[in-house]
């Protein structure tokens, strides 16, 4: 699907859409969506393990009796090829996880190997155009009008995709001592609707509500409350414009 | 006559030491050691009964939890690391 800019045929139909993802859309649009971030470590791409990094055992309490399964998950894991490569997953130094392997009845993994997806801080992979430098974009990179055109319109992704998408891409150049970068859905559906590719919904009815924990909006409310009938100095914000 | 059996072991996660089934003395404390005295943390059992071998483990300082079965050994003072021993057994479950 060819788009111009100010197709106006095509900012309509995904206004239409609300959000949600268009079915037809370029196959380059739906394989990016597979990208994941292979690294091995610690809060380096995605979990080794069925479990968030919050709740892996670090450190000594691989050592643990209770350890054992998740010993057992990472030496079997295609992607772990080695004592270090555990140590680096569970945040352990290598003669400890040596030790828990031996404790546990472990063998040590030999064969899995990383995908070794290379680190791209500051740049981001942007389907069906290529890499593209975070620094040419807005700050955060979300409320980027040409991204987001490119990604809701061009690609067809719906706001779930496009926050998927993002945070994946954003994350794939991060180091493990930096925080992951994440962004919400409805921080995607606000800026979608702040660059006109989406219809304001009110808060109650707006799906993507749940993950903002907003109670309501800032807003200034600009009255003229003066009193032209009495002789009282009040200032007003009003007389300073 | 009773039959008595000691142990010494330096007190350090993860190390498999042989300990009796029933413990009638534990001793933890610093061994050696430089100007400060730190030296290395030795443990000292003796009891009767069946050797079997038990895993050392520790927890720090605060609410822990500990396999049933555990055998508190002791406490280090300078650290707050309380020192337990699992019974080898448990890993093979």
């Amino acid at each position: 699907m060819t788009v111009e800019v100010f197709d106006t045929a095509a900012v309509e139909s995904a206004r239409e859409r609300g959000g949600e993802a268009r079915e037809d859309r370029p196959e380059e649009a739906e394989t990016a969506l597979e990208v994941e971030d292979t690294r091995v470590g610690f809060q380096c791409g995605v979990e080794l393990l069925e479990r968030d990094y919050a709740e892996y055992p670090t450190g000594e309490d691989t050592l643990r009796p209770e350890a054992g399964d998740v010993l057992e998950a990472l030496a079997d894991h295609d992607m772990v090829g080695s004592v270090e490569d555990i140590g680096d997953e569970l945040r352990a130094e290598p003669s400890t996880v040596e030790k828990a392997l031996e404790l546990h009845g472990v063998e040590p993994p030999t064969e899995g190997q990383s995908e070794g997806v290379e680190e791209r801080e500051g740049e981001i992979m942007v389907p069906l155009v290529g890499v593209v430098p975070t620094d040419h974009l807005r700050t955060p990179v979300f409320e980027d009008a040409r991204l987001l055109e490119h990604l809701y319109i061009r690609c067809g992704y719906g706001i779930d995709e496009i926050q998927e998408y993002i945070s994946t891409q954003m994350n794939l150049g991060r180091g493990p001592e930096k925080s992951r970068w994440t962004v919400r859905r409805s921080q995607i559906r606000d800026a979608l609707e702040a660059v006109g590719l989406l219809e304001e919904v009110e808060t109650e009815s707006n799906p993507y509500a749940e993950d903002d924990i907003r109670l309501g909006k800032t807003g200034l409310r600009h009255e003229d409350k003066r009193d032209r009938s009495t002789d009282t100095s009040t200032v007003h914000v009003d007389d300073y414009e | 006559m009773p039959e008595i059996y000691t142990t010494r072991f330096k007190a350090e996660s993860g190390k498999t030491v042989e300990l009796p089934s029933k413990v009638g003395r534990k001793d933890i404390g610093r061994y050696g050691g430089g100007a400060y005295g730190d030296g290395t943390l030795q443990v000292a059992i003796v009891g009767t009964g069946e050797i079997d071998e038990y895993v050392v483990l520790e927890v720090s300082e605060g609410h822990s939890t500990i396999p049933d079965g555990a055998e508190i050994i002791g406490t280090d003072v300078a650290s707050g690391a309380t020192y337990y021993a699992v019974p080898r057994e448990v890993y093979r479950e």
